[in-house]
């Protein structure tokens, strides 16, 4: 399967370097501190944070310095295109956890909520590909959306390359499984730096740059999507109160 | 049981280190330990030893029904066991999360690579195809498991032999060893894993990390390349954000290590094929050795003097057979010379050591003085072939109790830093420094009760200071000494 036609164009009619469309909405639900849906194309996402709260379960996990990330990744069983038995807990769901967590710490200060836990529960209603990179961008929505305090964006993106030689960003699902490889980053997109890195299948370590290049460069794009929807919903939540906008 | 707990003193020492590079072990910040390869009597099963770290790998087929999605290819099971013998913290039982990453980055990295030929494991499409399981054991566990995981398993895959099997019209016959050689599994390619472990503080980067130094570090950087210099997996965790930059160099010297792993293994698999052409087949016999340390928790400590002005005194100590007292301060360390004559050398002021006679020119030059600046850490010191003589851990590995204990004499100025790894094992360095006062003499003691020999239940610690001098007065005389000094004998003699 071509995954570029011969004007250049790929499965679903992108060009190699752009994004899927992005939708988001922040403060869906009423329960949880903070909320977020996202679609990525296809991809649909609910984030929900929960938190900072005590501890919640054994004490002894409490950090004297920091608050506990505690991330759930979970899809949804009508998610996939053949019903997924186990909505959780299976080896790629745990993965996907610790790589949630680990990408969140990186940005949440923590060392402002010793001995609390945060909650952050990531619900994937729609898999087209780009899991991931769609529960990294709804979970800082969703903890915009409560309120605690981020360094920066967390922002993640998928890339890969087609024929060998094109790079194409953000991958939809039959890319993923056609073979290709496929590079997924977390980054913080202002200050450039990575903090998760996943590659599967292979490719030669010359494409590297590339692909990595390309992948940082739609985390920055996407940052700037997120931007806009964050400053718009706190411009309506706080319109009865005249809140002002600074346009960086 | 909970991981114990890291020590300030102890991660301090390390990054400390780290920022004058140098590592605990000695090795050069780039510098990967010894690779071992062994093969068990049969065929797909093999054994890595990546320093400290050993895994075990066996490779094993059944005939099952393929994945619908792929009903022409064979089906690939990888399974990763954190064996609680490998680290008092793993626990039998649910997989851990380490346990899950560590199984997932494998997988990753064998099966999505796409590694093995799976379609020629197929007997009948749809029906029947082999389905080989991979289960890796971590025997020991000294860090860096996912490399010495990945060879482990990529090492078994290729020498793993597989029933030879005839399709005719319906029937399947699956033959014999006896009837019909086995069959090899095509591996296109050899994606092994080098991982790295990031200090942000220290703003280094380490290759092929020891398990402390993965405690203290920040974030770990995983490749998977194959000799060909493609990149098969990637992995990057932890809490330290790297840059670009940083990812591509590590990259390219990871491919660098890659080749030279995949020659490795390639020799080990074709000696091992050579000695079971030959008739030779020896199983893992030949990798324990039976003249060395198994069950401690580290081969060897080592210490390299730097300073001029230690090695003078050092040469000063051993022509003396009576030693000049020691300043001691504060800290604890203490050393044992292990040897066939045992003989303790009070040093004054409840420190002591208990020094080999015949090596006690090897044991006096790790007796150091830290000049006045604060430049001496501990390196590895090569051209003292006497390390595994020089410091062992005696008895068990916990600390305290039962050794003797002599206060640290470390005239360090910066005491802390020096106060490294000694919680779990006795390692400990006497450190002796250059009078500045105190000249009482040392009496050589014939032999010393240790506590736990005795009724009496005295527990020694360096922070017994006050209490140290009069529980060596009393301990002194007793005629029991001698006692345990054969005890001792029995545990220098296994030793070795």
């Amino acid at each position: 399967m071509d995954l570029i036609s011969d004007q250049g164009l790929r499965l679903d009619g992108r060009r190699p370097n752009e994004l899927r469309k992005i939708r988001c909405k922040l403060g869906v639900f009423n329960q949880p501190d903070g909320s977020a849906y996202l679609e990525q194309g296809n991809t649909k996402v609910l984030a929900a944070v929960y938190g900072p709260h005590e501890i919640r379960g054994s004490r002894t996990k409490a950090l004297h310095d920091q608050a506990l990330i505690n991330c759930q990744y979970s899809m949804a069983t009508f998610s996939t295109g053949e019903r997924k038995r186990r909505p959780r807990g299976d080896r790629k769901s745990i993965e996907m956890s610790i790589h949630l967590r680990q990408a969140l710490q990186a940005v949440i200060k923590t060392e402002l909520y010793a001995r609390s836990q945060i909650d952050i529960f990531v619900e994937v209603l729609q898999a087209d590909g780009g899991n991931y990179c769609t529960c990294v961008n709804a979970a800082t929505l969703a903890l915009i959306d409560a309120g605690i305090p981020i360094t920066e964006y967390m922002v993640a993106c998928t890339a890969s390359l087609a024929n060998g030689e094109t790079p194409l960003v953000d991958i939809s699902h039959l890319e993923e499984t056609s073979g290709g490889p496929n590079l997924t980053v977390a980054a913080m997109p202002m200050s450039g730096q990575i903090v998760l890195l996943e590659m599967s299948q292979r490719f030669h370590l010359d494409h590297l740059d590339k692909v990595m290049k390309h992948a940082l460069r739609g985390c920055q794009e996407i940052k700037a999507v997120l931007d806009k929807a964050v400053r718009d919903h706190v411009a309506s939540a706080g319109a009865a109160c005249n809140w002002e906008f600074k346009t960086d | 049981m909970k991981e114990s707990a890291l020590s300030k003193n102890e991660r301090t020492f390390i990054l400390s280190a780290l920022s004058e590079n140098r590592r605990l072990d000695g090795r050069a910040l780039d510098e990967f330990r010894d690779l071992n390869i062994h093969f068990g009597s049969d065929w797909g099963c093999c054994l890595v030893a990546l320093g400290g770290t050993k895994v075990i790998a066996q490779v094993s087929c059944e005939v099952q029904q393929p994945k619908s999605t792929r009903p022409n290819e064979g089906l690939l099971l990888l399974f990763v066991e954190l064996s609680p013998m490998a680290a008092p913290h793993f626990d039998s039982g649910r997989q851990t999360e380490l346990a899950v990453q560590l199984n997932r980055l494998l997988e990753k990295c064998i099966k999505d690579s796409r590694c093995l030929d799976l379609e020629s494991l197929c007997i009948a499409a749809e029906e029947k195809v082999w389905a080989l399981r991979v289960d890796i054991t971590v025997l020991n566990h000294e860090g860096n498991m996912v490399d010495a995981a990945s060879i482990a398993a990529l090492t078994a895959l290729s020498h793993f032999r597989r029933p030879d099997v005839t399709t005719t019209g319906d029937q399947i016959i699956i033959h014999a060893p006896g009837e019909r050689d086995l069959l090899a599994i095509t591996v296109h390619h050899y994606p092994v894993c080098v991982s790295y472990a990031i200090f942000r503080r220290a703003n280094c980067i380490l290759a092929d990390p020891s398990a402390i130094e993965e405690r203290v570090s920040d974030g770990g950087l995983t490749f998977g390349v194959n000799a060909c210099r493609e990149l098969c997996t990637l992995h990057l965790g932890g809490h330290a954000p790297v840059t670009a930059q940083v990812v591509l160099q590590f990259a390219s010297r990871a491919a660098a290590r890659a080749a030279e792993v995949v020659n490795k293994m390639k020799e080990a698999l074709r000696k091992d094929l050579d000695n079971r052409i030959s008739g030779n087949i020896t199983g893992f016999k030949e990798c324990i050795e039976v003249n060395s340390r198994l069950s401690l928790e580290k081969d060897n400590f080592c210490v390299q003097l730097n300073s001029q002005g230690i090695k003078d005194g050092v040469k000063r100590i051993t022509e003396k057979t009576e030693v000049e007292g020691v300043r001691n301060n504060e800290g604890e360390s203490q050393r044992e010379g292990f040897v066939d004559q045992h003989v303790v050398v009070l040093l004054g002021k409840g420190s002591a050591e208990l020094i080999n006679r015949k090596q006690k020119t090897v044991q006096s030059e790790r007796n150091y003085r830290l000049p006045e600046n604060e430049d001496s850490d501990e390196n590895d010191d090569g051209d003292d072939d006497d390390d595994d003589d020089g410091d062992n851990e005696v008895s068990s590995s916990e600390s305290s109790s039962s050794e003797l204990i002599s206060e640290s004499s470390k005239s360090f100025k910066g005491s802390e830093d020096m106060d490294e790894a000694l919680t779990d094992s006795e390692k400990e360095v006497a450190v002796e420094s250059q009078k500045l006062g105190h000249s009482s003499s040392m009496n050589i003691v014939k032999g010393i009760e240790l506590s736990g020999d005795s009724d009496e239940n005295v527990t020694l610690s360096g922070l017994d200071k006050n209490h140290s001098e009069n529980v060596w007065a009393n301990q002194q005389p007793k005629s029991e000494s001698e006692e345990s000094n054969e005890s001792r004998q029995w545990y220098a003699d296994s030793m070795w």
